[in-house]
């Protein structure tokens, strides 16, 4: 993985001396609130509702032992013994206190991470594939890209007062786990006819109270131009995304407004301005970066596949059902990517105790290089675990309640903090997501129901990415109270699609038994074992599912 | 009545004091049909500076925890001038501060909204029943 060299380390440890200044500042009356808050929203410190939350930066998810090690050790001596890991692969503590939030960025910093870029209207964290690096349909590691781009957008000057936030997203593989579609900017590393290996680019993706997938701008760009196109775009919505309107201040509505043919034609008039050289990404460039991510040194070992196929319907039933749904195939052959289920009764979705932290990061250390990737979907990954130590990672997890074989299942479900925690919800997501867990607590029926998407949010805002949830759930205020509305159809993958409303919101003790008798519904409908509940619905249309979410209860 | 749904005109949903709300919200997470709210008094609130805690204002100008401790405040004209006094007063102490309304019932019942209940219940009975907090 990337490591800080000087540059990077006097930056992070610059800014929180900076912070630690600005606090005292606040504290001793030199700074007015207003004149404060920017500067602690630059450093990722929200006001929530109970208390000041802070968003950490996880580069495109990826942790090392160390720094997880850190990150549980600043939670149980800061906050409440728990981190909540968000769809941005990013990690937020949510009781930290003010004049504690120096320390903490020194923490920080001390395992070359911060909180720099996670707030504001900048670019935002770089996202991509959790499973970059290890999977095997990838054309190529996109992480050295993210990283290029990270470097290149932290503290740009130019684009550090944007109209809006600015996300982008990277991936190299042929399936798409990053869900690039509703990314500002989505990157798709592809090769053309003569084999070289450049971006399929798209522009203007993003959920909130406009959702809108991503418009292609350019079917092949270049490695070299990479930041110089990128550096256009920025260009062109920096100039002409709107100001006047919070709501429509997204690059999503400049596209939308200009139409995709025109703002590619501006995009492309301004790239032709650039002094493409002084931007170019050099082939020395790009092999230094790689070099961070080159493929570690697998011994080598037998394919182990046969004895996984054979463990899948072995006697030890919970392990099969754990291999058959959390552990997914590597590139190398003997080794297998581990999921770590964050989704079970016993924690919100997301939440990870800073025992369990420090215990995964031993795994990490004995049973891999030392890495954990942080999902989009919540969850955390160990990428290079032995075939032969699977069984044993098993039950570790096991131990620590990370073992729960629900991955792509139905209760794996995505939910933002919601109106327990965040100051702009309209709606709890928690309860709903633990009444779901509750109402789908039999394995055998949530594995009958095979793979399903289910995405909480707890407003319009769509933390939780629930217009691209098989199904979604939106929390809405209606006179002062919570009330969800249910979408069926979305998608987050290659299949990139927005999910539709069903019909009239429903009160938070309704959810659960609605989306209970929608899956019963798909049960009786799909046409064999394997037709998901997502090609059902595209198959038969929605009717039958809002027939059976607004049926009386039984 | 109880319930848990629909929001007719002029019935809100009711906080009835700490111990009511906690079992309510930890039971189902949804709470009771209050009867109709007769008229709106108001109570001033904020964050804790240091450490972000929802504070209120009490009539002796402190601040506490407790929403029950609140001044509870008729006048919308002595509301706003509690809020600019406070926010001079206590920059150094409170942020983000400004008034609540809460609905008072025949019954003396007080009601508010979902987003004020949980912040004076504090961390919500969810979380602290799966995370072991008392």
């Amino acid at each position: 993985m990337y490591r800080y060299d000087e540059h990077d380390q006097r930056i992070v440890e610059e800014r929180a001396l900076q912070f630690r200044d600005q606090v005292r500042r606040r504290l001793e009356d030199e700074l007015t609130e207003e004149e404060f808050r920017p500067l602690r929203l630059q450093n990722g410190l929200y006001l929530q509702l109970h208390a000041y939350m802070l968003r950490i930066a996880i580069p495109y998810g990826l942790l090392s032992s160390t720094q997880l090690r850190k990150l549980a050790e600043i939670a149980r001596r800061y906050d409440r013994g728990y981190a909540h890991f968000t769809t941005r692969q990013n990690v937020q503590l949510n009781w930290p206190a003010l004049v504690d939030v120096p320390d903490i960025l020194d923490e920080l910093a001390s395992v070359q991470m911060h909180a720099i870029q996670t707030s504001g209207n900048c670019i935002r964290n770089i996202t991509s594939d959790p499973l970059a690096g290890v999977a095997r349909d990838e054309l190529e590691d996109p992480r050295p890209y993210c990283e290029i781009l990270r470097q290149w957008s932290t503290f740009h000057p130019e684009f550090a007062h944007l109209p809006r936030k600015f996300k982008i997203a990277v991936t190299g593989a042929r399936a798409d786990r990053a869900a690039i579609a509703i990314h500002d900017i989505g990157l798709h590393l592809v090769a053309d006819e003569r084999g070289e290996i450049g971006f399929e680019y798209f522009v203007g993706g993003g959920l909130g109270r406009t959702p809108i997938l991503g418009e292609r701008i350019r079917a092949f760009l270049p490695k070299r131009d990479l930041l110089a196109y990128t550096e256009a775009v920025l260009r062109t919505y920096n100039q002409l995304g709107r100001r006047d309107n919070k709501f429509k201040a997204r690059i999503k509505i400049l596209v939308k407004e200009t139409g995709v043919e025109a703002f590619t034609r501006l995009v492309e008039e301004e790239f032709a301005k650039i002094d493409r050289d002084a931007l170019a990404l050099d082939d020395a460039e790009i092999e230094r970066m790689k070099a961070h991510f080159a493929p570690k040194t697998y011994p080598a070992l037998e394919d182990g596949t046969a004895a996984i196929e054979r463990a899948k319907l072995g006697k030890d039933r919970e392990l099969g059902r754990w291999l058959a749904t959390n552990v997914l195939a590597h590139r190398v052959p003997g080794y297998a990517i581990v999921q770590l289920s964050t989704k079970s009764r016993d924690l919100p979705p997301g939440d990870v105790m800073s025992d369990q932290m420090d215990a995964v990061a031993d795994l990490a250390d004995r049973f891999g290089f030392g890495e954990i990737v942080v999902t989009h979907r919540q969850n955390l990954i160990l990428p290079d675990v032995r075939i032969t130590d699977l069984p044993a990672v098993h039950a570790r997890l096991r131990e620590l309640g990370l073992a729960t074989p629900n991955l792509d299942r139905v209760t794996d479900i995505i939910a933002c903090p919601g109106l327990d925690y965040c100051d702009l919800a309209n709606a709890r997501s928690i309860p709903i997501a633990q009444a779901v867990q509750d109402r789908f607590d039999d394995v055998d029926r949530v594995h009958d129901l095979g793979p399903v998407t289910l995405n909480i949010s707890g407003c319009i805002n769509a933390c939780g990415h629930h217009h691209v949830g098989n199904i979604g759930i939106l929390g809405i205020d209606k006179q002062g109270e919570e009330f969800y509305q249910v979408t069926l159809g979305g998608s987050a993958r290659e299949d990139a699609a927005l999910g539709k409303v069903l019909g009239r919101a429903l009160s938070g003790d309704e959810v659960a038994g609605a989306i209970e008798r929608v899956l019963t519904r798909y049960v009786a409908l799909r046409d064999h074992d394997d037709e998901t509940f997502l090609e059902t619905l595209r198959r038969v249309g929605p009717s039958p599912f809002k027939e059976a979410m607004y049926a009386a209860h039984p | 009545v109880t319930g848990t749904g629909m929001v007719a005109g002029g019935y809100r949903f009711v906080y009835t004091g700490t111990t009511v709300l906690r079992s309510g919200i930890a039971s189902t997470g949804w709470a009771q049909v209050a009867d109709k709210v007769e008229r709106t008094v108001f109570v001033i609130t904020g964050n804790r500076l240091r450490d972000g805690r929802v504070v209120y204002l009490r009539a002796d100008h402190g601040w506490h925890p407790d929403f029950d401790s609140a001044e509870q405040i008729a006048d919308p004209a002595a509301r706003d001038a509690r809020v600019a006094e406070a926010q001079r007063r206590d920059r150094l102490a409170v942020t983000g501060i400004y008034p609540v309304d809460v609905g008072l019932t025949s019954s003396g019942e007080r009601v508010l909204s979902a987003r004020e209940r949980l912040r004076a219940a504090g961390e919500s009975n969810v979380r602290k029943r799966l995370l072991g907090i008392d």
